[in-house]
This record gives structure tokens, C-alpha cells and sequence, in this order.
């Protein structure tokens, strides 16, 4: 094998997604010496289709097929790009409930957390990723929901996307890390290596010593060594604690994985809701949260051929009927997951339960969700989950089951966090309150790992959010 | 693998192009070679296994059997008592429908205007 490249760094930054990034930029524009790497690619986010092909073979892990295991599965996604999950995603923003802050500070220790000592972080956050409202109205897939929730009494809300709108309100264009944060960085002098991956790390001399390797545009592979004072890990909730564990630091690292666990259905209405060129669904139903939240997902064809690709005749339905089908969501936060590396392979194990109780929230909320669309005139509504027949009367409803059986595949997950929590309580936490690794100077985790529960709502403010806070906070204590 | 792929594929849209097959194919090997290293030698071992499983019951390999039999023996494994089996056609044809969805797609630009009565 041949010599490393060996660099050298005051601050290394492991991952570029929402996490990896706010931190980058804030080290970069305080003056600070920072490296950041990135094992995917450095892609514009024009680079493939939005969901197409494509970006899932160049802009998501494992080219988007990534399974919790155990006797229930959970099928999830994440980006590997330079800009992490944010270039792949749709970028439905909602602050952090104050529930859910509030819980880490109880049952964690997280100290100064609330709804006022992070109003200052998310609002810093929103403005350079441009976080907006549909400036006109939403589609009509998307009002269908809130329609449905109006009729039935049901909270509903509109959530922002990071996207820039144009002023009517017809079009604009997605905003992501690549878009806002990594050009900030960049402009700051910050150094960015993509294609880039560290698999271990190691502390010698008073220094982090990480190694890996790095690709060139051709794919070779060179191994690397990067000497840095501090690192900031920011892989994301499976591979920063697998890096972590590698790394032979293993203190509440992987230990408690959650997810959004989430299970959709197709509505089909008696009317066009899904045209070609509409902005993306916005609304969602938040009287049932913190158990379960409901939204509207992505229904481009190919969404809705594997949404419906266990029916027969659906070639025929999809092409005929496209038009007037919409998917939608249920989601909820239950099943707790480990993460392991296995002796002879890079990519770690994700291991699943859900427990009664789980599964009975997700059949509830599966209930609830059909009655939901029934209630905005959908004509029928149809379980992507196997053996559930369509719902085409209130009837149908109350045949559907009370649990679910998630072992049939049919449970998905587009968020993942919770595997290294913060706070003061030791027995249960994997770093500080801050993100410092506990009994590892100059070791900071900065991704969706930190954050102690789910988040109930779409956790990428969240991410931003407790970063902004976290690395302000170790910059303002010098790193000590 | 690239005859299961296309037994598929045939399942979802009978009037598939050969060429829109060999794209589908091309994607969902693609697909199994960036998919985590555990999980892809277990896919590995069992595409072998799916090979050669119809030998003795069909008298040829899988990607030899004309259409019928493939589908025939699709079918047994999509109903099989056994999680991995079901789970092996439940994969490919997620990642099948997906490839020949987007195919299509692509190859009309937007979104079909016919709307059934």
C-alpha cells in the first residue's frame, strides 16, 4: 500500500451535512483553521433530477438502500454528498417543539436548552438557508390534507421549506447546505475535501490523528492522515457512531438509535391534485403529536409505481390515474435501534425493535391518516402495506387493523438521530451538553446523533440549531 | 440477477421495451453494488441460490427458463413461508418498478395528460 498523504489541520470537520456545515462555517468565520471532509461527492444540486434515478445512485448512501434489521425492518435514506441529507431531501423546516427541549433537559441534563435559549440559534440558522413560506397558494395535493384535518377539527399547519420562492409563488428554486452554508465556508477560507472518508481516529501526542482515504475523479483510492488539535464528527447518526466505535470510544455510542418510523398510503381523489411542475406538498396534521404526525410525500410516477408496486394492474392505474394520486404519510417515533461494526466489513449494522406499543401507534395512526384523506374526499385511500385492503367507506376503516406488522418491509424512515445523546447525565449520554465527547478532549459530535429523542417534527432545524449552539459555545469557552 | 430483473420488469409493464429492460437492469445492478457490503453478499449468495433452485424442479437454471417458468417460480418465492425469499423479490421489484417508472418518465419528459373516465 502506498505512504499516506499526511495533512495538517487546527480543526477537522468529519461530514458536510447540516451539522457538519453550520459548524464548519461558524469555526471558518471566527478566524479558526478548518478542514472539512466528505466521503460522497462534491455535487451542484442540479447535478441529477430531484428523486430520480440518478441522485439516488450518486447522492445517497448505498445508493439508497440502507435496512434496520431484527425481527421487525425499517428500510431508511440518507444523503452521502457534500451538503449531507439536505441536498437530498425536501427541506420541510419546523423549529424544535418546546416539548421536546424540555424533555432533554429533564431526562438528560441537557443544560440551557428551551424554546428562548435556541431562538437566537434557529433564527441565525433560517437566514443563510432561506427557510420560507409558499408565498401563493400551496398544491392541491397538499390542501387536500389540511381539507381532510379542517373537516374533521384536526390541527393542521404549513411548514416552511428551505427553498427560495418566487414572489408569485409558481416556482424558485430548493436551497440546501451546497447552496447556502458550504459557499459561506468556502468564502471564510475553509479548506473542503470531498470524496474523502475517515475511518478511524486516534489521539496521540496531544493531537487527533484521523485516517482513511481519499479518491481521486477517477475513483482510485490513496490513503490519508489528517493531524488536527479538535474534531468535529459529523457523519450522521449511523456512521458517526460506527466511526466513534472504531475508533475504540464507546460510552453510549449507538446504543439507542431512533427513528421517524413511517408508513404511507395512496389517495386517489376524483379530481386532478397532482400536476406536473407543482411546488412540493407543504401541510401537515399535528393534532395527534408527539405520538404521531401525518404529511404529503413526494408522488411523481416512479413514487407512486413502488407505492403501489404490490397491486395488480398498477402499471395501468398509475399511468392512467397519476394525475389524481397523492401520497401521503404517517409517521411516528417509536422502535429503538443499535449500531455495530462487523469484523470484515465498512458498513455497520443497524439492529431494529419496535415494541407492542410501537406498532400499535403506527396501526392507530394509519387509521387515522385514511380517515384523514377519506374526510378531504379522497374516493379511496390505499395502505402501502401488504395484505391491507383499500379504504373506500368509513367502514373500511374500522376493518383495518389495530397494530402493524412492520416485518413485511412496509415501514420507512427518512430521519435518523438519537444515537450518541447529549447532556450531563452520564449513565445515558455519550457527550456533554454541548457535543464534547465525554473523556475525550478536543472530540466534539455535531450531527443528528446529539439530539436525545426524536424530534417529532422534521429534526434538520433541529440539526442546525443545536450546532449553531453547540460550536458558538466551544468557541466561546476557547475549546475548553 | 439481470434475468430476475427483467422477469420483473415484464411483470410491471408486459409491453416494456427490450432496451428500457437492459436500462432497468443496469440501474438495479448498480443499485446492488453500492448497497452495504453485508447485505450485498447475502444478495449475492442468494441470487445463487435463486439460479439454481429451479435445476431440480424445472430442469434448468433460472435465466434459462422461458417466461412462464420464471414467472412461476417468482411467484413461489414472493409467497414463500420463508421471510428471506419473500424478502429477495420484495427488493428487486421495489427497485424494478422504481427503474422502469423513471424510464418511462424519461423518456415522455412530463407527466401523462390521460386521465381515465
Amino acid at each position: 500500500m502506498s505512504r499516506p498523504d499526511v495533512m495538517t489541520t487546527s480543526i477537522l470537520v468529519i461530514g458536510s451535512g447540516p451539522g457538519g456545515c453550520v459548524s464548519g462555517t461558524l469555526l471558518a468565520e471566527a478566524g479558526h483553521d478548518v478542514l472539512m471532509v466528505e466521503e460522497g461527492e462534491h455535487l451542484s444540486l442540479d447535478a441529477a433530477p430531484h428523486f430520480s434515478r440518478e441522485e439516488m445512485l450518486r447522492k445517497y448512501r448505498n445508493g439508497g438502500v440502507s435496512v434496520a434489521l431484527g425481527r421487525h425492518k425499517l428500510a431508511w435514506v440518507e444523503g452521502r454528498c457534500v451538503g449531507g441529507g439536505s441536498e437530498v431531501n425536501r427541506g420541510l423546516y419546523r423549529r424544535t417543539p418546546d416539548y421536546v427541549l424540555e424533555s432533554w433537559r429533564k431526562d438528560f441534563g441537557v443544560d440551557n436548552i428551551g424554546t428562548h435559549s435556541m431562538k437566537a440559534h434557529f433564527t441565525a440558522c433560517e437566514e443563510i438557508a432561506r427557510v420560507e413560506y409558499v408565498p401563493g397558494t400551496p398544491s392541491e395535493m397538499s390542501q387536500r390534507l389540511q381539507r381532510g384535518a379542517q373537516a374533521l377539527g384536526w390541527q393542521s399547519t404549513e411548514a416552511p421549506r428551505l427553498f427560495s420562492y418566487d414572489p408569485d409563488g409558481n416556482g424558485g428554486r430548493r436551497q440546501s447546505m451546497s447552496e447556502t452554508f458550504v459557499r459561506r465556508f468556502l468564502q471564510h477560507g475553509g479548506r473542503l475535501h470531498a470524496r474523502t472518508r475517515i475511518d478511524r481516529l486516534r489521539r496521540v501526542s496531544g493531537a487527533w490523528i484521523a485516517t482513511g482515504t481519499t479518491k481521486d475523479a477517477a475513483g482510485r483510492s490513496q490513503p490519508i492522515e489528517i493531524r488536527s488539535e479538535r474534531v468535529f464528527v459529523a457523519c450522521g447518526a449511523v456512521q458517526t457512531p460506527a466511526l466513534l466505535r472504531r475508533s475504540g470510544i464507546t460510552h453510549n455510542v449507538g446504543n439507542s438509535l431512533r427513528f421517524h418510523p413511517m408508513v404511507k398510503v395512496v389517495a386517489e381523489f376524483d379530481r386532478d391534485v397532482n400536476a406536473a411542475g407543482d411546488l412540493d406538498p407543504v401541510h401537515q396534521i399535528k393534532e395527534f403529536e408527539p405520538s404521531f404526525g401525518m404529511g404529503c410525500s413526494i408522488s411523481k410516477r416512479p413514487m407512486l409505481g413502488v407505492a403501489l408496486s404490490d397491486r395488480h394492474g398498477a402499471w395501468d392505474l398509475v399511468q392512467e390515474r397519476s394525475r389524481r394520486m397523492g401520497i401521503y404519510y404517517v409517521q411516528t417515533t417509536g422502535g429503538s435501534a443499535t449500531v455495530r461494526n462487523l469484523p470484515g466489513f465498512s458498513d455497520p449494522l443497524v439492529r431494529i425493535g419496535f415494541t407492542a406499543d410501537d406498532l400499535h401507534v403506527l396501526g392507530t395512526g394509519l387509521r387515522k391518516l385514511c380517515e384523514g384523506l377519506r374526510a378531504a374526499d379522497a374516493v379511496r385511500v390505499i395502505p402501502c402495506v401488504a395484505g391491507y385492503a383499500d379504504v373506500a367507506s368509513k367502514r373500511g376503516v374500522e376493518f383495518m387493523p389495530s397494530s402493524l406488522d412492520s416485518s413485511d418491509g412496509s415501514v420507512t424512515s427518512v430521519h435518523v438521530f438519537s444515537s450518541c445523546p447529549m447532556g450531563e447525565n452520564e449513565r445515558r449520554t455519550a457527550t456533554n451538553s454541548f457535543g464534547k465527547v465525554h473523556g475525550a478532549d478536543g472530540l466534539y459530535i455535531a450531527d443528528a446523533s446529539l439530539l436525545c429523542t426524536p424530534t417529532v417534527v422534521n429534526p434538520q432545524g433541529t440539526v442546525m440549531g443545536v450546532a449553531h449552539r453547540n460550536v458558538l459555545d466551544a468557541i466561546e469557552r476557547r475549546f475548553g | 440477477m439481470d434475468a430476475l430483473v427483467d422477469t420483473l420488469a415484464m411483470e410491471v409493464c408486459p409491453t416494456a421495451s427490450a432496451a428500457d429492460r437492459t436500462v432497468v437492469c443496469r440501474y438495479v445492478r448498480d443499485t446492488v453494488e453500492v448497497m452495504p457490503d453485508y447485505l450485498r453478499l447475502g444478495f449475492c449468495w442468494l441470487a445463487v441460490m435463486f439460479d439454481w433452485w429451479s435445476l431440480p424442479l424445472r430442469g434448468g437454471r433460472f435465466h434459462r427458463l422461458d417466461q412462464a417458468q420464471r414467472q412461476a417460480q417468482v411467484g413461489a418465492w414472493r409467497t414463500s413461508r420463508l421471510g428471506f425469499r419473500r424478502s429477495m423479490i420484495a427488493f428487486y421489484a421495489t427497485f424494478t418498478a422504481f427503474g422502469l417508472y423513471s424510464q418511462v418518465q424519461d423518456d415522455d419528459g412530463i407527466e401523462t395528460d390521460k386521465v381515465a373516465a
